[in-house]
């Protein structure tokens, strides 16, 4: 039996319904385009602590370089730090340091020997 | 009659191009509008192309998110329904490309006169009947009788979605009419 008409078949066609999607399909296309939410954008000060660091290590692979690279730059301000002389001059200076912030009386009779002058 | 899914006549706002544009503009309910107008379409496309209803699933999927995308290269003077039809057709190409790959096989070119068992259980009344001939038909004849019903005597649309020349559609859509004719009438004369 070949003897549909072409009319036959396109009304037969016309009368084809469309297929049923799954019921979650449009959830899932809706979630994917315009309820889909970017990644979170890094917070600044996130940004500003990474361009630091980042900043420290290119200053300190172009400073150290400089010196014969970054690690011979802390081996020597290490050594320099371990000299006797130079932890003294610095126990000296933070010595003096304290003294003068622990006595109140210090700058007002520094000022009454100046007018005594 | 043919499924009309692309109303020309209604207002510009709510026209598939008005919708483009608000969508375009950040309305969101704007593309789920057109999500809701073509779901049914794309999906039907899909799966009488991939006769794989999990694969057709992915495919509309995959098609509304490219359209979601690429929304900007939408042409206002170009019909929302074929551009929206390619991508859709392409990427159910894209996943028979992949599983011939895969399962190193060619599908059958040439119509299979005589539908499957399971095919023909659901074959019990016309329009099973004719979903079993349209599953039945070589793939390239599946798409354009798909899309005849879905856009109607539309032969230049056809032939948009396809990416082949008209020739090519009237030439495909007789061949895919016939063989329709021939499988219909080997099922209704079958015991």
């Amino acid at each position: 039996m070949n003897d549909r008409t072409d009319d036959e078949l396109d009304r037969l066609l016309a009368a084809l319904p469309l297929e049923e999607p799954p019921a979650d399909l449009r959830a899932s296309i809706l979630a994917a385009t315009v309820q889909h939410v970017p990644a979170e954008p890094v917070d600044p000060w996130e940004a500003s602590a990474w361009g630091v660091l980042l900043a420290l290590a290119l200053w300190f692979v172009t400073h150290g370089s400089a010196f014969g690279g970054g690690v011979a730059l802390l081996e020597r301000g290490a050594f320099a730090l371990a000299q006797p002389a130079t932890l003294l001059w610095l126990t000296v200076g933070l010595a003096v340091a304290f003294a003068l912030s622990a006595a109140p009386d210090f700058s007002a009779g520094f000022n009454l020997a100046r007018k005594g002058h | 009659m043919a499924v009309e899914v692309a109303i020309e006549a209604e207002e510009p706002r709510t026209s598939d191009t008005g919708l483009v544009g608000r969508a375009l503009a950040g309305d969101p309910t704007a593309f789920a509008t057109l999500v809701e107008r073509y779901e049914r379409s794309l999906y039907t496309l899909a799966v009488r192309t991939l006769r794989d209803r999990e694969e057709a699933r992915d495919a509309t999927q995959e098609a509304f998110v490219k359209a979601y995308r690429s929304l900007r290269t939408f042409r206002p003077e170009a019909k929302f329904s074929t551009w929206i039809f390619s991508i859709c057709y392409h990427a159910c190409c894209d996943r028979l490309k992949r599983s011939r790959r895969y399962s190193g096989e060619e599908l059958p070119e040439r119509a299979d006169s005589a539908p499957g068992p399971e095919a023909q259980a659901i074959a019990n009344d016309d329009a099973g009947r004719l979903r079993a001939a349209i599953e039945a038909l070589p793939e390239k004849y599946r798409s354009v009788i798909t899309l005849y019903h879905l856009q109607g005597k539309q032969y230049d649309e056809i032939a948009s979605v396809l990416g082949v020349p008209l020739g090519t559609v009237k030439t495909h859509l007789f061949r895919a009419k016939e063989q329709l004719r021939q499988i219909l009438a080997a099922s209704e004369n079958r015991p």
